[in-house]
């Protein structure tokens, strides 16, 4: 008979087989189990790459926002009107960095001091993720004065946990970029000459006197430009002697004027492009519409009902008279059909003839009355001509007018180089 | 009583099939832990240094005076922080090699420091990482190690520059560049585990010239 202890444990059988298995069953478990805690971090570890860079995408992504609403309120970034970024009684507003509120310095690098200005807590921007929410502030330098018509202004955008229940989420990540931008006006390349045809020029026939007042500034230290044409064969270039008022600060002026069948230093054919069109607004002519439909265009028939300062889009012709626009508040009128100009008018602003949209573009037919002057510029997609009737025609570059006239519409562009996650070193 | 030799035989034989069967379970089962574990040993390795790369890489070309390609005056109106063609060091893949800088101290210069001088090569089965604090180049310079050149060994590292060119009005010109990254890493013990990693990093800064 087999007698069975119950009580000795030497005495069972198999017990032996129990004590190899319970041994290679924990030396399995620990190595199960350190094979785990690797793959856990190796988890945490991408799942944390992965969090960052959800942060960085929604960070873009609020940047990219940033930029849409800066071309949302461009008339009102340098505004010092009720309402405007500028003026003292509207809120949120420009005002002078200081202390160490995004996107102002800290105390160990000030990158961003008083030389800048900060607009905070940018409002009314739409989330693009339920898990972060990002925070957009503006900073531009202050150069003693307010931002000007087309600032450069930095986007500061900071993803961070979105907060449910007043609790942010422990393990989401957080990403911080900044992107430097610049504005633009829909005419992206400033008319540099008051009179500029694709064709020719013709001022101040017999014994009407016309005048242009040159871009003093053309190439300093060169000479300043009155005019540029693209005729350069076929027919001559017609500027009359006597077309270009000299004044003191233009000495070459009496030596180098064009006549009719020589272009001086006051009129040039050099370099003249190929599309006056796209060189002004950036859009190949053929794209006109583009230009057209902008947000920032008003479209209209005729010049009769123009609103307030900004650029007109004029399908047919365009008569103006009295006094349209100020030295402050210039007009840009690009138009289809003829450009007439009444008797004792004067106009502020960029006038662009173009025969871009096919169908009705005349393009470059004036009709310019006597006593007429224009402070800014007069382009052509053809022919100017000032002779017509024209006694007393000036057409006088102002520098200022074209600066405000060129800086109306458009919106902010990335500048390349601009880009960087870090706000600080 | 006892066992006849019979049931001696059989129960041992038995025993000896389940033992065999028990020790094959567990060997398979130690093997493919440690196979499991070089695996990840090698992944997170890879990846820790490809996520390194990117982000870095992606930073190419900032330049704390951005504003003044538009508004600076012509002698200061260029980037000085660029994104070199991939090179090598001699002898090694071509294309192993990516020299960059970006303005980490944002003042607008490029200063010689390595802060602001970047680069990744592959040489001697390891990634490295340019330290020298003054102009360093795919062959010269100071580099240190990136990757554990014990436990692994990178068989291949390359990186493709792919530019885009986005017309503006002629002459200007906008270049959008990626590069592409392909690693590739095997564990010094056993060359048979192997893994690539390829990533495309799309440089944030644009480049724009206008000549």
């Amino acid at each position: 008979m087999l007698t069975v202890h119950h009580s000795s444990l030497k005495a069972q059988l198999g017990a032996a087989t129990l004590v190899v298995a319970l041994v290679l069953l924990l030396a399995i478990t620990l190595m199960a189990f350190s094979g785990v805690k690797v793959g856990v971090n190796e988890q945490r570890i991408s799942a944390n790459e992965v969090r960052y860079r959800e942060a960085l995408e929604v960070a873009q992504a609020g940047m990219e926002h940033g930029i849409a609403y800066l071309r949302a309120n461009k008339s009102i970034i340098a505004s010092n009107a009720a309402g405007g970024w500028n003026a003292a009684a509207s809120s949120p507003r420009w005002t002078a960095c200081a202390g160490n509120d995004l996107p102002c310095g800290t105390s160990t690098s000030a990158s961003y001091d008083s030389a800048y200005l900060a607009y905070r807590n940018v409002p009314n921007t739409a989330q693009v993720s339920s898990a972060y929410t990002y925070t957009l502030h503006f900073a531009t330098p202050a150069s003693g004065a307010a931002p000007v018509a087309n600032p450069t202004i930095t986007i500061i955008s900071t993803a961070s946990p979105a907060t449910s229940g007043g609790v942010a989420d422990p393990l989401a990540g957080s990403a911080q970029l900044k992107q430097t931008v610049k504005g633009y006006g829909l005419i992206t390349h400033r008319p540099n000459r008051p009179l500029i045809a694709a064709t020719t020029i013709k001022i101040g026939q017999g014994n009407h006197g016309g005048q242009v007042w040159p871009n003093l500034n053309f190439a300093p230290g060169v000479s300043p430009q009155s005019a540029w044409a693209g005729q350069t064969t076929g027919t001559p270039i017609n500027i009359a002697v006597g077309a270009v008022t000299c004044n003191d600060s233009y000495p070459n002026c009496s030596s180098t004027i064009s006549t009719s069948s020589t272009s001086g230093l006051d009129l040039s054919t050099a370099n003249f492009p190929p599309d006056l069109f796209q060189y002004t607004f950036g859009v190949n002519a053929s794209n006109y519409h583009i230009i057209k439909n902008d947000r920032s265009v008003t479209r209209l028939t005729t010049c009769g009902s123009l609103g307030s300062a900004g650029i007109y889009w004029i399908t047919g012709d365009c008569e103006i008279s009295g006094t349209v626009g100020s030295f402050s508040n210039p007009y840009v009128l690009i138009i289809e059909g003829t450009f007439d100009m009444e008797d004792d008018t004067t106009f502020y602003g960029i006038v662009f003839l173009t025969k871009a949209d096919g169908a009705n573009g005349s393009g470059g037919n004036t009709d310019l009355k006597e006593d007429i002057t224009i402070y800014g510029a007069l382009l052509s997609d053809s022919s100017v001509q000032l002779e017509a009737d024209g006694q007393e025609i000036s057409v006088i570059y102002h520098q200022n007018v074209i600066d405000i006239a060129s800086s109306y519409g458009g919106g902010f562009a990335k500048l390349p180089g601009g880009w960087f996650d870090q706000l600080k070193p | 009583m006892g066992f006849s030799l019979v049931e001696l035989l059989v129960s041992i034989t038995v025993g000896l099939v389940i033992m065999a069967g028990v020790t094959n379970i567990y060997v398979n089962t130690i093997r493919s832990n440690s196979d499991t574990l070089k695996m990840t040993r090698l992944n997170q390795e890879l990846r820790s240094v490809m996520a390194f790369m990117t982000r870095d890489i992606r930073r190419a070309g900032y330049w704390g005076k951005a504003k003044d390609s538009v508004t600076g005056p012509a002698s200061s109106n260029s980037n000085p922080f660029t994104l070199s063609a991939p090179s090598e060091f001699a002898g090694q893949l071509s294309n192993s090699c990516l020299m960059y800088t970006y303005d980490y101290n944002q003042n607008g210069t490029l200063d010689n420091d390595n802060d602001e001088r970047h680069g990744f090569r592959l040489k001697a089965n390891a990634v490295q990482v340019v330290t020298s604090n003054s102009s360093a180049t795919c062959n010269t310079g100071t580099w240190e190690n990136i990757t554990d050149d014990d436990g692994i060994q990178i068989t291949n590292l390359t990186f493709t520059a792919v530019d885009t060119s986005v017309g503006i009005t002629t002459p200007s010109v906008l270049t959008v560049r990626n590069i592409t990254i392909k690693l590739t890493g095997q564990l010094t013990t056993d060359t048979t585990v192997q893994r690539t990693l390829s990533d495309t990093v799309r440089i944030a800064n644009d480049v724009y010239s206008s000549n």
